[in-house]
């Protein structure tokens, strides 16, 4: 029942690529984006559009992470090459907001054993929070390398007082399949949260960072 | 939740206020309803024990903006937040707003809750600038709040609430996708903040169950969180501890949105098939096979709140149509239903003595 079919979106991630690759190539990786126009949709009286949406590949790669472990965690993250850190370095940022505010600047993310979680309000205080970079929990259950790229995967949307949102969904360097793949699931999946699905979606475009839009519906 | 297990209910009567939607429906006394509109209006309706529904008072222009919460005092008192960045205190005995709570920013409100263990009110802002507070006012000296978070959240602060027991004990819930666990009691934003939880999405609308934390994102996410202690360094991983994880619960709970999460039901609706359910919960239980159905709901579009009145079995909801409907259980007797409803031999009998209609043979 979805009104974009993956020949149609095929084609125009065709022309894109074909644009950053070879009319105009850029000397740093394109993010491509998806630009959801809205209408039927009151901004002031609808309920909120907003959340995250889960893709099977990251979409924008240079994304840095820091993991927050006890000793297992902070291990396990070592052997995978991620930066980590462990409870006694936190504590030697004494709270410091200087320097919590700069550790907030210098990831894009953190993530945090479960077990340790509970006390970064009181080993760092708010700042991450006000970064909006609280970090997201990990077990030892749960397979470190996958949570990270789960959330370098996890990209946000929220629509706020305009009828447009947009979305990183890829990047220039990805192949045709993998683009349209991501492409047709975030178009699905934000359609599905809308009340009336198909008919709030007023256009679809994709676009990479410098280069032209192109409509797919 | 109501005395049948598989109780089958059917609409009563009907208000309209299209194009407006209804907001919200609160109960201020077993015969009166408390409901909120996108016209700003504060509008307060008899409903009798039946099916009837009446408006008797209607407060237009409550807010010089969208009215985004309210919370009720008392039988006759109720605290409503606006995006023009006031509280606003309204007495209907004299049918006027008493108070305004004022904020020191002016900063749209978005949410809106209060708690009678200490008669204080909390509400959540929007972002404006760099911050999104939580501002706490003591309802005694509702001059300037008692209280202000600000550096806790990163995005507006769409839901707050009190724990029913536990006094100071408050939760804020904001579209960074955190829910902050506070001891409002204290002053120091840091110490205050006792536990932060990241549910990863937008939040909808957070709250306790016992001690526990839910939180529903607006994709509807749901997952029940456990209390942890700040200061507790025991490492390690307690099962106990452990959040219940629903996800994404539209399929497995059959609907297209969820409206509300609390007071032991999950009510979740779908535009297309025009439903719209309420789910019991026992807890952490989800008695899916115990779902109640309402018919028709308000068609295609969104309902918006829905109050639940065991006592009466019945079921009152409000929607983007501008309806306010009363779902009556059937099998239900009601004494007021008499005038209203289709009169059967059986009621005849059992019809309360009111002013009959003038009947001339």
């Amino acid at each position: 029942m979805s009104k974009i079919t993956v020949a149609g979106v095929r084609e125009s991630v065709r022309e894109l690529l074909d644009y950053s690759e070879n009319t105009k190539k850029r000397n740093f990786l394109e993010t491509v984006e998806l630009q959801v126009g809205l209408k039927n949709y009151d901004t002031q009286r609808d309920k909120r559009f907003s959340g995250t949406v889960k893709l099977p590949q990251v979409p924008r790669p240079n994304m840095t992470i820091c993991v927050f472990g006890d000793a297992h965690d902070v291990d396990r993250a070592k052997h995978i090459g991620v930066d980590a850190m462990s409870v006694e370095d936190l504590k030697k940022l004494n709270k410091n907001k200087k320097l919590i505010k700069k550790l907030a600047k210098k990831y894009n993310s953190f993530i945090a054993s479960e077990v340790l979680i509970k006390q970064v309000p009181r080993l760092l205080g708010p700042q991450l929070s006000k970064a909006g970079k609280f970090p997201t929990p990990v077990s030892h259950a749960d397979d470190l390398y996958g949570k990270i790229t789960e959330v370098k995967s996890t990209i946000k949307f929220q629509l706020k007082k305009v009828l447009c949102l947009a979305v990183a969904v890829g990047n220039v360097g990805m192949d045709e399949d993998q683009l349209v793949t991501q492409i047709m699931i975030s178009s699905n999946f934000l359609v599905s949260l809308l009340k009336k699905h198909w008919q709030n979606v007023g256009s679809l475009v994709i676009k990479s960072t410098m280069g032209p839009s192109f409509r797919i519906y | 939740m109501f005395s049948n297990k598989s109780p089958k209910f059917s609409r009563g009567k009907t208000v309209g206020h299209s194009p407006e939607y209804v907001y919200t429906l609160h109960s201020l006394t077993p015969s009166r309803v408390l409901s909120s509109l996108s016209d700003r209006s504060l509008r307060v309706f008899d409903t009798g024990s039946g099916t009837n529904i009446a408006e008797i008072l209607s407060f237009a222009n409550a807010h010089k903006s969208n009215i985004s919460g309210v919370s009720v005092i008392d039988s006759s008192t109720a605290v409503t937040a606006g995006e023009d960045g006031l509280a606003k205190v309204w007495d209907f005995r004299t049918n006027k707003a008493t108070s305004d709570l004022n904020q020191s920013t002016g900063a749209p409100l978005l949410s809106i809750a209060y708690s009678k263990l200490t008669n204080t009110v909390a509400s959540g802002t929007e972002l404006v600038g760099q911050d999104a507070r939580v501002v706490l006012w003591d309802l005694r000296h509702a001059r300037k709040p008692v209280r202000e978070y600000i550096d806790s959240h990163n995005d507006d602060v769409t839901c707050v609430a009190f724990h029913p027991t536990t006094p100071h004990a408050l939760l804020s819930g904001a579209t960074d996708g955190l829910v902050i666990r506070y001891d409002s009691a204290i002053s120091d934003e840091d110490d205050a903040v006792m536990q932060v939880v990241n549910h990863g999405a937008s939040i909808h609308c957070t709250g306790f169950f016992g001690n526990d934390i839910y939180a529903l994102s607006h994709m509807e996410t749901f997952s029940i969180y456990r209390p942890t202690d700040k200061d507790d360094e025991a490492e390690e991983d307690k099962p106990e501890n452990q959040p219940t994880v629903f996800g994404d619960v539209r399929e497995p709970w059959g609907c297209e949105y969820v409206v509300d999460i609390g007071k032991g039901y999950a009510a979740v609706g779908s535009n297309s098939e025009q439903t719209l359910s309420l789910i019991p919960m026992k807890g952490e239980k989800v008695l899916l096979e115990n779902r109640i159905d309402l018919p028709g709901a308000h068609g295609e579009e969104v309902v918006r709140c829905v109050l639940v009145d065991e006592r009466n079995s019945r079921v009152f909801t409000g929607g983007e149509d501008g309806n306010i409907s009363v779902w009556q259980m059937e099998g239900h007797r009601s004494e007021d239903d008499g005038e209203w409803a289709e009169v059967s031999n059986d009621r005849k009998k059992h019809k309360k003595h009111k002013e009959r209609r003038f009947r001339p043979y």
